[in-house]
């Protein structure tokens, strides 16, 4: 029991599995307060939400929800390691100009056709995001962006739209494009990497498709730059981007690797934070043969400095939160609601279809407004709770319908983050760019072209769920 | 401190106010309104800058920081330059300077200018209307004279 606990208890001592909590009060509300509370403070965004998250940790801790020893173990460290291993290893890469050499090339490849260049930075994007975290791919493409379009005397807007648009559908294609995805490979035994590369990425190049038409009938078509415009972006060397080529050498050696890590390694009991970390790990090694000790040290340490730790923070309040939640018992009254969607049905077909499409929709919405990776660090043990309920009641799903779950929140949080300017980190991030140069987007503009396009995207992968797995 | 100020109005023209840092070979000059308060300064830095692609000047360490695979060659830049030449000059103004007050202490004068290297306004704290503007020369050719 804690301190705090023990000095303010009041009545009958507890379990010794129950919570303590101050003044004997419920741990269901203290848990579910905290909750709310965290959340409604993460989303008036006035402050830093890692710091909010950690905040709203401590207190679950200090309250009695919590022991340290159960708050530590809430916390999901393969999500971390795989996090910071993946960050790492892009911060060493980046410096090799490989991401200005691919946006160049890629441009240069198109003949410097203002169309064609927003269809290959717009796959660009996508495929890195697929591989890297959205955050980094769009603040390695947005700058070539913004550099290439003001060269071609065309307004970025639609360029800058497109690569947030694929971003955000491009990471939803892999295990580690998204945070969301993230979670639910790492919070869930029965999902693979290679379960995301054979059951979500193939909708995604469809979802692509159909959201570069409504890009070409908005904005491609009228896209024109002159003969001269086009010929300066010819003109890029971008050879010269390569800053360093041994560097670039190394670093795709061990993203392959690490790559080859995440395919294979899960059979062999592999799991990605090991891979990922393992992966830093060799990359910072090769980067630093024939350094002096000193700067070795330097360079370490400049590198560890490139890590989004506020990222990580948030994650570890998060978990240490939603585990509280877990422990006071409110995921099992949320996950009987989520059940409760299903009374009456007796066929798991027509249960499992009910909740991947209210499951899918509702994390389309809700990640269009709020940050979604609080909601699916939520939703991820409220789902378990509700498939061990089902299991319970003789309703137990089989492995396609269980998957078809775990998709449609995949697809309904990574997808829906296209909703609105405040959606994901990446358009944020596009935004500030973009306004830095002196393109603002504003939040009403971006959301007219934006939520319709989100719920196209949508609505493809809701029959793509129900037609392949239900 | 000089208090004989040399200033431009939010509405000069860049070209304007490059012509006049020339003509006087200053570092940077003090943007005011008509009531003296300062908005902002132009530099030889925002001189520079026009001189780039926008996403270029974002930071030195920031993703443009290297554009060396940019062939432009003396022409392309000058072209860049020209075209915000009949721009109003508030459109480019730094507006992350230090700003000095006249009751400042000598060593946060000394450690502001070793900071920035260019010349600091003073702006009077009750009315915030620009006052002066010190060069790191004023305050080095005052230091160094009563050393013998």
């Amino acid at each position: 029991m804690n301190f705090l606990a023990m000095l303010l208890q009041h009545g009958a001592p507890a379990s010794a599995e129950a919570p303590h909590v101050v003044f004997g009060l419920d741990p269901l509300w203290v848990a579910g307060g905290i909750f709310v509370i965290t959340y409604a403070v993460i989303m008036a965004e006035r402050f830093n939400r890692a710091v909010v998250a950690m905040l709203g940790g401590g207190a679950m801790i200090l309250l009695g929800v919590h022991t340290q020893e159960t708050a530590i173990a809430g916390i999901d460290w393969n999500t971390i390691g795989l996090l910071t291993g993946m960050m790492i290893i892009v911060a060493v890469t980046r410096r090799s100009g490989v991401f200005q050499f691919l946006a160049v090339w890629s441009a240069k490849k198109v003949k410097a056709s203002p169309w064609g260049i927003l269809v290959m930075l717009g796959i660009v994007t996508a495929l890195l995001s697929a591989m890297l975290d959205n955050v980094t791919t769009v603040l390695l493409i947005a700058p070539v962006t913004l550099l290439i379009t003001e060269e071609l005397e065309v307004p970025p807007y639609p360029f800058l739209f497109a690569e947030i648009m694929f971003s955000n559908i491009g990471g939803t294609a892999t295990l580690i494009g998204d945070p969301p995805n993230i979670l639910i490979g790492s919070l869930v035994d029965s999902i693979s990497f290679n379960d995301f590369l054979t059951e979500v990425a193939p909708i995604v190049p469809v979802i692509i498709v159909a959201t570069l038409l409504p890009i070409w009938l908005i904005w491609g078509r009228k896209l024109k730059a002159t003969p001269e415009a086009r010929q300066r972006v010819m003109d890029f060397r971008e050879k010269e981007a390569i800053k360093d080529a041994k560097l670039l050498k190394k670093s795709l050696l061990v993203l392959v690797l690490v790559l080859t890590g995440f395919i294979f390694g899960h059979p062999a009991g592999l799991e990605p934070a090991t891979v990922a970390m393992m992966g830093a790990a060799l990359l910072l090694l090769l980067d630093n043969l024939g350094r002096t000790v000193d700067e070795k040290s330097e360079n370490v340490h400049h590198t560890s400095g490139e890590v989004e730790w506020v990222t990580i923070f948030f994650f570890v309040g998060l978990f240490v939160i939603v585990g509280g939640l877990e422990q006071a018992g409110a995921l099992n009254i949320l996950a009987s609601h989520v059940v409760g969607l299903t009374d009456g049905i007796n066929d798991t077909g027509t249960i499992s279809s009910v909740l991947a499409m209210s499951i899918m929709w509702v994390s389309a919405i809700a990640s269009s407004v709020v940050d979604n990776i609080p909601f699916v660090a939520t939703m991820i043990p409220t789902i378990h709770e509700a498939l061990e309920q089902l299991a319970a009641a003789g309703n137990e799903l089989n492995h396609a319908e269980e998957h078809a779950i775990w998709w449609s929140l995949s697809l309904g949080a990574c997808l829906g983050g296209n909703g609105s300017l405040i959606g994901a980190s990446a358009n944020l991030i596009v935004a500030g760019f973009s306004e830095r140069a002196g393109h603002p987007i504003r939040f009403l503009g971006f959301l007219k072209a934006a939520f319709p396009m989100m719920i196209l995207s949508v609505l493809i992968a809701s029959a793509y769920v129900y037609l392949r797995f239900l | 401190m000089k208090t004989d100020l040399i200033t431009v109005s939010p509405d000069t023209k860049v070209g304007e106010a490059i012509r006049l840092l020339f003509g006087r070979h200053f570092r940077s000059v003090p943007i005011v309104d008509e009531d003296m308060h300062l908005i902002g300064q132009f530099s030889v830095r925002d001189i520079l800058s026009l001189a780039m692609p926008c996403v270029a000047g974002m930071g030195l360490s920031g993703p443009m920081s290297d554009i060396t695979f940019m062939p432009d060659d003396f022409e392309d830049v000058r072209r860049r330059l020209s075209d915000n030449w009949g721009d109003p000059v508030s459109k480019y103004a730094l507006d992350d300077y230090i700003v000095l007050r006249p009751n400042d202490p000598m060593t946060h004068v000394v450690q502001a200018l070793y900071r920035c290297r260019a010349y600091m306004p003073v702006v009077d704290p009750d009315t915030e209307k620009l006052v002066g503007v010190v060069s790191y020369w004023d305050v080095l050719e005052k230091l160094v004279d009563g050393i013998e």
